[in-house]
């Protein structure tokens, strides 16, 4: 029953002449898709699970499903079969699912919170920050001991490029805080934010010895090759801890949405409880971006698509941009080996996605006609 | 009429002054609003309507002085436990798409629900009770940019009721709706009164209005109180030009007895209106 993606969410609404007293009928219903919110996320749990059984299957060594499930229960049918699913493809699939999931929930909250439908970490900033922060702190890996993959590996790092996504999303809605209303004005300045901060990353790996400069590009491009087990171990905690502290922010953040004065007047303190949930949406950012690299669009994507399906509030929306966002992710990586004969980046396949659906959302908004 | 209920928390501005930047926009104001009466703030555009009403709901923070919600100050109450009894609803709030009127009324009920923010059953009664009492239960289910601005406005008084507040503040709630529509707000206003006992402090800019619906007046004008009092000894020609600088005549409504004033422009201001026709200044 939604519009679906929509960007002029931020001003009070033009009024709609009513479609008449008659036409509200004591039959009406909520959305089937919303009344059956359980079969939705069930259905899309279920697409995420026939991914990671794909992605488990598919590549050089071919598994059958059915000796996928066997590896996966313990009784592999070879070695080999053990190793492939085991060791390289599952810790891989899961590491999609979990870290497309953050991406897709952690951009659900702060288009929440910010009451702003691009706010999505690549558009504002967050992105740009944690991708900074990540990349100063592995170049300067040789100063502490520790070799840039090691420090990618341990959970420091999250907090480093936490903290670095949470301070730029912070000035960059600061910065816009004149054209509030105006969706565009705070993608504009997290976009000039981001420009600033990639000048910036590229000098930092200019100064850096090679190795790392190297280790650094690896990462930076955004890829699911060789994610193992030890970067699933950097992952899951911080997964774990931000995504229940957004499932229980969820009520608050809608709340949040109905605008300052209004969420003030029902009990939330709008300024704490926005930087919370922000903190909260920049450390998941940061988690999933350490591990799987600067993937870009799927927090964008992945809410629009979950609130065009069940509406606006955010205890249905997290949820299903987590599935939907860990389904992206993981198709998009399943794509990334099958469509060419050498893998592609993962980062390739979302940014082609999301680059369209970004130009999609910005084209079908209505213009502003001089007269309005 | 049934015994109205009386009771609740009071509600008091203490000498309270706002000042945006250089500019004072109300103050200094001392007001106190007895429970379960109902009183109307009106004036002029820029009198300090709503920032008497926002100082008062602490979505402002008075540069001087304190607003007492039940003799505690009430910036120092904690936010959920001041919206367990205090409600309001600002001017033009905005909705945002895909909402619809129950999702969005549910929202009345932070303040109340336990730990896990998990509505009760309570909390859905509540809900019900709202959407009956404001006529919009059977538009449940249609999002907010489906409604017609009488119905909207309807909605968001739903979500303030679903607060169960003692006190609501409203701040020009019939502002863009026909007469209708502001008469049905009007009306369910005083039944909260009535029924419920609930404190109303409601800005108007309709004086009449004010005077039909309110138990007292309190005007502003320049962000100060001129005056203060039930709107049969207050609603007179000389405070109408004092408020609004207008001259009015002042009648008896043939229905209710209360006072109606008819505004004027004064006598040479009624020309001093900018002539842009073509060749008017010739």
């Amino acid at each position: 029953m939604t519009g679906g993606p929509d960007l002029t969410s931020g001003g009070p609404r033009s009024s709609v002449p009513s479609p008449g007293e008659a036409g509200g009928s004591a039959g009406e219903r909520p959305p089937a898709l919303v009344r059956h919110f359980g079969l939705v996320m069930a259905g899309g749990i279920a697409v995420t699970g026939v991914l990671v059984m794909l992605s488990a299957a598919v590549g050089t060594t071919r598994v059958s499903p059915a000796d996928v499930v066997a590896a996966l229960v313990g009784h592999p049918v070879s070695e080999l079969h053990r190793q492939v699913v085991l060791e390289l493809r599952l810790p891989r699939a899961l590491v999609a699912v979990v870290a497309g999931g953050c991406l897709g929930l952690a951009g659900a909250l702060s288009q929440a919170v910010t009451r702003n439908p691009l706010a999505s970490p690549d558009l504002t900033g967050v992105a740009a920050g944690v991708v900074f922060c990540t990349v100063s702190w592995i170049a300067s890996g040789p100063t502490l001991g520790a070799t840039p993959d090691q420090l990618l590996l341990q959970p420091t790092v999250v907090i480093v490029g936490g903290v670095g996504g949470a301070g730029t999303g912070w000035v960059v809605y600061a910065l816009s805080a004149r054209r509030r209303g105006d969706p565009v004005a705070l993608v504009l300045t997290g976009v000039v934010v981001a420009l600033l901060l990639g000048t910036a990353t590229a000098f930092v790996l200019m100064l850096s010895p090679t190795s790392a400069t190297l280790s650094a590009y690896y990462w930076f491009v955004g890829s699911l090759n060789a994610r193992a087990w030890a970067h699933w171990a950097v992952l899951w905690p911080w997964a774990a801890i931000t995504v229940c502290a957004a499932l229980v922010g969820s009520s608050r953040a809608n709340v949040l949405q109905l605008g300052d004065d209004v969420a003030t007047g029902l009990g939330v303190d709008p300024e704490r409880t926005r930087l919370g949930l922000f903190l909260i949406s920049a450390v998941m950012t940061a988690g999933a971006l350490v591990v799987v690299g600067a993937i870009a669009f799927v927090g964008l994507i992945a809410p629009h698509v979950a609130r065009g399906l069940v509406g606006h509030d955010l205890r249905r929306v997290q949820p299903l941009s987590f599935v939907i966002g860990a389904a992206l992710l993981c198709g998009g990586d399943l794509a990334a080996r099958s469509v060419a004969q050498r893998p592609l980046p993962t980062g390739v396949v979302t940014a082609v996605l999301g680059a369209g659906f970004f130009m999609f959302l910005l084209l079908r908004r209505p213009v502003p006609g001089p007269s309005a | 009429m049934t015994e109205k209920p009386t009771g609740g928390p009071s509600l008091a501005a203490e000498d309270v002054v706002v000042r945006y930047g250089p500019r004072t926009a109300l103050g200094p104001v001392a007001l106190e609003f007895e429970p379960s009466t109902t009183t109307a703030v009106v004036g002029p555009n820029g009198c300090g309507k709503s920032t008497l009403l926002r100082s008062l709901a602490r979505l402002v923070t008075p540069s001087v002085g304190t607003v007492y919600l039940d003799g505690a100050a009430i910036t120092n109450l904690p936010t959920r436990a001041v919206a367990r009894s205090l409600a309001v609803l600002p001017q033009a709030p905005s909705t945002p798409d895909g909402v619809t009127v129950a999702e969005l009324v549910e929202q009345g009920r932070y303040a109340h629900v336990g730990p896990l923010r998990m509505l009760r059953r309570r909390d859905y009664d509540a809900v019900e009770r709202a959407l009956e009492v404001t006529g919009v239960a059977r538009f449940r289910h249609r999002t907010m940019d489906r409604l017609s601005g009488g119905e909207r406005q309807r909605a968001w008084i739903a979500v303030t009721l679903a607060q169960e507040p003692q006190i609501m503040l409203l701040d020009e709630p019939t502002t863009f709706l026909d007469i209708r529509h502001q008469l049905e707000i009007l009306e369910l206003i005083r039944r909260l009164n009535h029924e419920r006992g609930i404190t109303i402090v409601v800005a108007l800019h309709d004086v009449n209005h004010a005077a039909r619906y309110a138990d007292r007046l309190v005007a502003l004008k320049g962000g100060a109180v001129v005056a203060d009092g039930p709107p049969a000894a207050l609603l007179t020609p000389q405070l109408i030009e004092a408020v609004f600088d207008v001259s009015a005549t002042v009648l008896r409504d043939p229905r209710t007895g209360v006072p109606v004033c008819i505004p004027y422009l004064p006598a040479g201001r009624a020309t001093s209106m900018p002539d842009d026709r073509p060749g008017a200044m010739a």
